[in-house]
């Protein structure tokens, strides 16, 4: 048997590879496989983290969001009063920043919710906002966020949040893997290397493809908006009725149901808030519109009344604001069970820019 | 432990430095054997000393069965391996460190706080102190065919023991619950949260078909402790198959394992014709099933049969990914694992695609317990049963729920229906002609693939309204294109469309053509680096983020 790691002669182009492998014993043929593959490996690799990841992204551009929000943190809020708005979808399709500014003169106002952004996320990355001190954050909730999350966190987006590097502005114990909406893996996907969370997004052509799929799919429905836009990243150009509506609002009930079934983190929801405010952000909770047929039923009615009750304290205990939208908007104002449209969205942005404090002179970091 | 996950490249490449470098085979059995042991520990280490017991049983069983006496040294040496084991396995506190639910800390180590582990380790002890006793009890029959008779059964019970408790005894219970409410009678069994250990029906089958081989006189027993729980455990196979018989695997431990060249690039032709299965095609189309036959409300008939279909080529892919990879990593060892698929999904009846689907399982299951109740050589009716019988049970095997008992009902029924019309067409030449002929094939097979797939359905789905629905659909067919469905949730059909037209193509030029693994080993040497360099390509743009457990492991 040759030694090992011996680099086996060139092959003859007319042997069979079985029988010249025989011929030249285990450890050249080990060589001869495992050479090319370390060799593909490394080639891709270098390419995915060298060219693909840092130039063309994740290949989702609600991934890629992830990682600009933390680019966007970083540049600091400094320089003017500014206002952010975070959540999830329904401030994505909620808010359009410049019709909030519209009637807010004086305020820089910038729409950093996410799809999917559950209190979880709002949690892994608040640290970092505080870090960046804008004068006011605005939050819409609905009551079922006091409630468990809706599933754990997703690989993709804790790889995200790890590339993006929030975890670095933690406080000490701020998050840890028996968090609701994490699992160990997760947490170590968020605690690791931040290698190991770029290598997380080898998979840009299946992520690529599936989001252009998507855009396809929902052409005529949807609009494709850049991961880094703050202004208006709403995504719904059509709204949907009769038997999908009301399919969409069961949805929205079982959701609301199972979540605060499952459990209720108030103290959570609370030390996101607090967080900001020993940060010297003054934060407004708002509570969410909520859809006509839905309070017809009746369905969240205790549930609103506990949030409204929860939030009310916490906006004294914090100097904040707390801002009762749930009954803003007519059926017509919504594209689906929860999001609202283009109307919704104008209301919802006027209704939240009209109540915003007139920026002062401790609007600014140098206050 | 995962296939495709770095922990196991770390066991492999362990393995094949061990062998080459230990030269005495015993020195190679007892490193493999540890590495089996660790590979298995790796997912619960509780469950190490089950497979030990296991083991010990069958090769003191069989060495009776042959009439070799084990002295009581022997047997104490035996006790003391099983009670060490349990203590070790089970008394420390290894869930803590494993599952890292807790900080682990030494001070806990001899402070179990799971449930049942004084029962475990109790019933070990009592297992090691019993079995020397019993078994001298068994050597005090005179005559050797109920001795022989007395082993074997003992053999079998503790095997389907251990298998019935682990496997079945929550779906017995609750069925008993069931079926007690519809009489009107409060039958409560305690609900007892038992894990299901990894692939205990496949080590469990593989160490009763060495009993069962020895009591048949097909097999001598084997001599050595260590070279029998190496056959049940070694890793290749240990957790989904292929289920070896001692004819595969125990004369190959006479000589010392040699690393061979042929035998290293043949392997890892299998090994990646494996991945290719199982990472780039069955991993990364589940998604798609996962959200469709999840989740059915609502969805036509064409997104069913297509995710019927999409299901269909994921279970194969996973299944026979696994068993390619098995067979690859063993080749490179030196030994070889039987075949396990052989292109099930170009049967053209029912009886074919039993030869060609799970072949390890299925010939078990002729072997062990079809031919047992009599086989095909008995009365129309007697043969009915028979097939009936061992296809449900062979269902059950899969999974204690039932639907895996109606799966098994519903291939045996196809089964009969097969043997019928067989029967049928052999008294009828001029049918039996035109079946025969191109498009008769083309018929029977369509007609069988239409079959296997409603047969999936019945597989996959476990709860009955949802399975209710998607058969219906299947079945009635409603007439709607909408395929809207496919594009929400996490499925990406785009991709699955490509993975599906991809396997096809590939699939049917190696049906038509022979393996591709097989041909990439009589291929030009040459061309052979920049495939692998493209393959790895492919593999690291196309692994799933996450790595996907093997279908066949709950089993």
């Amino acid at each position: 048997m040759p030694l090992p790691g011996a680099i086996p002669i060139l092959p003859h182009h007319s042997a069979v590879a079985a029988a010249w492998a025989d011929s030249k014993g285990a450890w050249s043929t080990f060589v001869f496989w495992s050479v090319p593959i370390i060799i593909g490996l490394a080639l891709s690799a270098a390419f995915q983290l060298g060219f693909l990841l840092p130039k063309v992204g994740t290949g989702s551009s609600d991934l890629d969001r992830c990682i600009e929000l933390s680019r966007l943190y970083d540049s600091g809020f400094a320089t003017e009063p500014t206002v952010v708005f975070i959540g999830d979808s329904l401030t994505v399709e909620g808010i359009d920043a410049s019709a909030v500014s519209a009637v807010a003169p004086g305020w820089r106002v910038i729409n950093a919710a996410l799809n999917f952004g559950d209190r979880i996320d709002q949690e892994i990355m608040i640290p970092s906002l505080a870090k960046a001190r804008p004068a006011l954050v605005v939050w819409l909730s609905r009551p079922m966020q006091l409630g468990a999350a809706k599933s754990n966190l997703h690989p993709d987006r804790a790889a995200a949040y790890r590339v993006g590097d929030f975890p670095r502005e933690w406080p000490d114990g701020w998050l840890n893997a028996r968090s609701d909406g994490l699992t160990p893996g997760l947490f170590s996907t968020l605690d690791g290397s931040a290698w190991m969370a770029r290598a997380h997004f080898h998979t840009w052509f299946i992520n690529a493809s599936y989001q252009r799929l998507r855009n396809f799919l929902r052409r005529g429905n949807i609009r494709t908006t850049a991961a880094a836009d703050w202004v208006a990243p709403y995504q719904m150009v059509t709204s949907i009725t009769g038997d999908r509506l009301e399919r969409h609002l069961e949805a929205i009930r079982r959701e609301h149901e199972d979540r605060l079934t499952r459990g209720r983190f108030p103290d959570s929801y609370q030390r996101i808030i607090r967080l900001l405010a020993d940060a010297g952000v003054r934060p407004v909770v708002v509570l969410a519109p909520i859809h006509p047929r839905i309070r017809e039923r009746g369905w969240f009615d205790s549930d609103a009344a506990k949030f409204k009750e929860f939030a009310t304290e916490l906006a004294a205990s914090t100097h904040g604001l707390f801002l009762d939208a749930s009954a803003l908007l007519d059926a017509e104002d919504f594209a689906d069970g929860q999001h609202p449209g283009t109307s919704g969205r104008a209301k919802l942005s006027e209704f939240i820019g009209r109540r915003l404090p007139v920026p002062g002179p401790d609007s600014t970091k140098d206050r | 432990m995962l296939f495709q996950t770095p922990e196991f490249l770390v066991l492999f490449l362990t393995s094949l430095a061990g062998i080459a470098l230990l030269k005495h085979n015993r020195h190679q059995h007892i490193f493999m054997g540890v590495l089996s042991y660790l590979f298995y520990a790796w997912w619960d280490v509780r469950f190490v000393s089950l497979l030990l017991v296991t083991s010990q049983v069958d090769f003191v069983a069989a060495q009776g069965m042959d009439g070799i006496k084990v002295n009581w040294a022997q047997r104490l040496k035996l006790a003391a391996v099983v009670v060490a084991g349990s203590f070790f396995t089970l008394g420390v506190n290894w869930p803590m460190a494993q599952h890292q639910t807790e900080a682990f800390s030494w001070g806990e180590m001899l402070d179990p706080k799971w449930t049942g582990v004084w029962g475990s380790i109790g019933a070990c002890s009592a297992f090691a102190v019993l079995a020397p006793v019993f078994y001298e009890f068994y050597f005090r029959i005179k005559d050797p065919e109920r001795r022989r008779r007395a082993f074997l059964w003992t053999s079998v019970v503790a095997n389907l023991t251990v298998l019935g408790f682990f496997k079945y005894y929550n779906f017995f219970s609750g069925s008993m619950h069931g079926l007690g409410a519809a009489l009107g009678v409060d039958v409560t069994l305690p609900h007892l949260d038992v894990l299901l250990p990894v692939g205990i029906s496949f080590y469990t089958f593989v160490s009763m078909s060495y009993t069962i081989d020895v009591y048949r006189k097909h097999f001598k027993a084997e001599r050595s402790f260590l070279r029998f729980a190496l056959f049940v455990c070694y890793y290749p196979h240990l957790v989904a198959g292929p289920i070896i018989r001692p004819d595969n695997f125990l004369p190959t431990l006479t000589k010392p394992w040699t690393l061979r060249g042929a035998n290293m690039l043949s392997g890892v032709h299998l090994c990646l014709n494996g991945f290719v299965k199982k990472v780039l095609i069955a991993d990364n189309i589940a998604p798609l099933v996962d959200v469709v036959l999840g989740d059915p409300a609502g969805q036509s008939t064409l997104v069913v049969w297509l995710a019927t279909v999409v299901f269909a080529v994921q279970i194969y892919c996973d299944f026979s990914g696994y068993s390619d990879i098995a067979r690859g990593v063993s080749r490179m060892f030196g030994v070889e694992l039987p075949l396990n698929f052989d292109y099930p999904y170009f049967s053209t009846s029912i009886i074919d695609f039993w030869r060609r689907w799970h072949l390890s399982l299925s010939t078990w299951l002729r072997d062990y317990l079809y031919i047992p109740l009599g086989g095909g050589r008995a009365s129309p009716g007697r043969v009915y049963l028979n097939l009936m019988i061992t296809m449900v049970l062979g269902g059950l095997w899969h999974g204690a729920s039932w639907n895996f008992a109606i799966w098994g009902a519903y291939q045996g029924g196809l089964l009969c229906i097969n043997r019928l019309l067989r029967w049928f067409c052999e008294r009828h030449p001029t049918l039996d002609a035109m079946l025969k002929s191109k498009p008769g094939t083309v018929l029977r097979w369509f007609v069988t693939m239409y079959f296997v797939m409603l047969g999936w359905l019945i597989f996959r789905i476990t709860d009955f309204a949802k399975l209710e629905y998607c058969v219906k659909k299947f079945v009635l067919v409603d007439g709607r294109l909408a395929l809207s469905a496919l594009g929400l949730g996490s499925g990406n059909p785009s991709l699955v469309a490509i993975l599906l037209v991809g396997f096809a193509i590939l699939h049917t030029l190696s049906f038509a053509r022979g393996r591709i693994h097989d041909r990439l080993d009589r291929t030009t040497p040459r061309f052979l680096p920049p495939i692998y360099m493209l393959l790895a390509i492919v593999f690291y743009f196309m692994w799933p983020a996450s790595n996907a457990a093997f279908i066949y492991f709950q089993f």
